[in-house]
């Protein structure tokens, strides 16, 4: 249950920014990205994976807006409380996956070499 | 091949009941010296550990593999506050000692002082605490890096001369073969040394098992309910239980057990802001940490360095990654250190009831957030010195730092509330001693029992200010010595 809930709150979010941050990575590079994030938000401790639920929830609401690019970019420049720390954990679960994965990857998440 | 090096053996844990006269549970710098301690002097020892036993050099220190396989929640574990802080925890055979920097610290005399006046702590002998500190010493093989330190190491130790601030290499729990470098050290964590020599002297250590609750009765604990391997439900029925499940769980475990009274309100950290710094020439080095601390500022702050897999040095530009960014192109130059600061802020552990993990909470005190600051900026200065060419602080919108008149900017722009603080150091939760304050008499017994124990990082009366496997296992030590004097061997 949490797994599905996760999965289906996450991915999507996980998929958007990875696609506005690093815009040079490879669509099954994402996929695989954002399964990690995923699988590592299932594994939270018990407090922090409802809490992580509760914020994802809306979020995905803002993945599936019109425009939800934008939105997810001002998000981005200004972190406000609690949205951005979820923002900030995908972001750095992504971050730490790809370039230990790939370590040359490009800052915008092309391959180098 | 030494007896002590060889592979202790273990056993899933899959029978639904268990009978023991000590049952101790977790294996880390606490649980497992405690282990070798009453087993040796004739007790009926059984460990259990949630984690798995993993092997050294299965796999690669401080990468993403480790974090899944040996560290509580993959390593994504957070202490909620403004800001938050991360924190890790091992979850394995030997718990944090197969995981952390290896680095050892003695427990300054005046901190034992101060401990033994402020919390009232009887029978706490600095020459005893150094004697046991000697042996301890002895029993990990705690040595100096052979010949050259790794660069990221060096360039600290440069950094301090260069501004003239006290430095030093931190000595390491490390094996070196002969004509071996600072890249061929076996670390002599747990599953190395105390737990091969509790086994030796007839322990029995059974992993992936939980213990969710104990089952007590007035004033004493009778057995353990536990989760096995198979997830199937057991009992392990004792005389005597250590309860040494680090900081968070140990206090965790004693509230779900119905012991609140002042236990897991006094959380203490050591909480750190990082950076990355670039240097003209190579100077990665993955999967290890650098042994030089810097101290000038001790006991309130510390400088070092951390792991700086590719990951983990794209997660400290991640902070303002416009900016940033490019240094990843040149993961090889970079390298990620740390200011660790003596936190007066506090937290709490607080188990809620139907959820498997508790909640987590600290909150840096003003004085916290000033030292996070100055700590920062100190840092930066020491990489300037040392010779980066560009310094990126882990905090939202950091600017790139290239001189030291740059640093005024990263003052003024600097809030804690926009850092990545972080902490691997937790302490303090069942805290011991006489003063009413302490959840834990003198030698660990909780308060109001008369068979549960504490003797793992949670007695630590507060936040030692050094690396605290040290301290941690003198204490643990000096416990075990105790409980020995005063009881005895069933048998």
């Amino acid at each position: 249950m949490a797994v599905h809930s996760s999965r289906a709150l996450v991915r999507p979010f996980a998929h958007l920014l990875l696609s506005v941050d690093l815009p040079g990575l490879g669509g099954s590079q994402r996929d695989e990205v954002a399964d990690f994030a995923v699988r590592h938000v299932d594994e939270l401790p018990s407090v922090l994976r409802i809490g992580t639920l509760i914020i994802a929830a809306p979020m995905r609401v803002v993945v599936a807006a019109p425009g939800a690019r934008r939105l997810l970019a001002w998000l981005i420049a200004h972190p406000i409380p609690l949205i951005g720390e979820y923002v900030r954990m995908v972001r750095s679960l992504a971050y730490t996956y790809i370039w230990e994965t790939w370590p040359h990857t490009r800052p915008d998440g092309s391959a180098a070499r | 091949m030494s007896s002590s090096d060889s592979p202790a053996i273990h056993s899933l844990a899959t029978e639904s009941t268990y009978d023991a006269e000590v049952l101790i549970i977790g294996s880390g710098a606490g649980g497992a010296t405690t282990a070798a301690l009453l087993a040796e002097a004739g007790f009926d020892v059984l460990v259990v550990e949630e984690g798995d036993w993993v092997e050294q050099g299965s796999v690669v220190p401080f990468s993403l593999e480790q974090m899944d396989r040996q560290y509580r929640s993959s390593g994504v574990t957070v202490a909620l506050g403004l800001p938050s802080i991360a924190y890790t925890e091992g979850r394995c055979a030997g718990g944090g000692t197969e995981v952390n920097s290896g680095l050892y610290r003695r427990p300054p005399a005046e901190l034992l002082e101060r401990w033994r006046s402020q919390y009232h702590i009887r029978d706490l002998d600095p020459d005893d605490m150094y004697a046991i500190a000697e042996e301890l010493e002895s029993a990990l093989n705690v040595t100096n890096v052979p010949g050259e330190v790794s660069p990221p190491s060096a360039i600290l130790q440069r950094g301090a001369e260069a501004l003239s601030w006290q430095s030093s290499e931190s000595p390491r729990w490390m094996k070196y073969p002969a004509g071996g470098n600072a890249a061929s050290g076996m670390r002599q964590s747990m599953t190395r040394t105390y737990l091969p020599r509790a086994q030796r002297a007839g322990a029995r250590l059974l992993t992936k098992c939980r213990v969710r609750k104990l089952a007590i009765e007035s004033t004493s604990a009778a057995y353990a309910d536990v989760v096995l391997a198979d997830g199937s439900t057991g009992r392990i029925r004792f005389r005597h239980v250590f309860v040494c499940g680090g900081a968070i769980h140990t206090p965790a475990l004693l509230q779900r057990s119905g012991l609140r009274e002042r236990i897991g309100d006094t959380l203490a950290v050591h909480p750190t802001v990082k950076l990355a710094a670039r240097f003209p020439e190579a100077i990665n080095v993955p999967d290890d940490v650098p042994v030089h601390q810097v101290k000038e500022f001790a006991p309130e702050i510390s400088f070092g360095g951390s792991a700086s897999h590719p990951g983990l040095v794209a997660l400290s530009l991640a902070d303002n990654w416009a900016e940033f960014g490019h240094a990843v192109n040149e993961w090889e130059r970079v390298s990620v250190y740390y200011a660790a600061i003596t936190s007066e802020g506090k937290g709490r552990v607080k188990a809620i009831p139907g959820l498997r993990d508790p909640l987590v909470t600290y909150h840096l005190s003003s004085r916290d957030k000033q030292l996070l600051r100055s700590g920062l900026s100190r840092l930066t200065l020491l990489m300037l010195a040392a010779g980066a060419d560009e310094v990126y602080p882990s905090y939202h919108h950091a600017p790139v730092i290239r001189t030291a008149s740059d640093i005024s900017l990263l003052q003024r722009s600097f809030a804690t509330t926009k850092a990545t603080v972080m902490t691997v150091h937790l302490c303090s939760t069942v805290p011991l001693g006489e003063h009413p304050r302490c959840a834990a008499d003198s030698f660990g017994l909780v308060r109001g029992m008369k068979n549960v124990w504490v003797n793992d990082a949670s007695m630590l009366p507060d936040a030692p200010g050094v690396n605290p496997q040290g301290s941690v296992m003198a204490f643990a030590i000096r416990n075990a010595r105790h409980f020995i004097r005063t009881e005895r061997p069933r048998g």
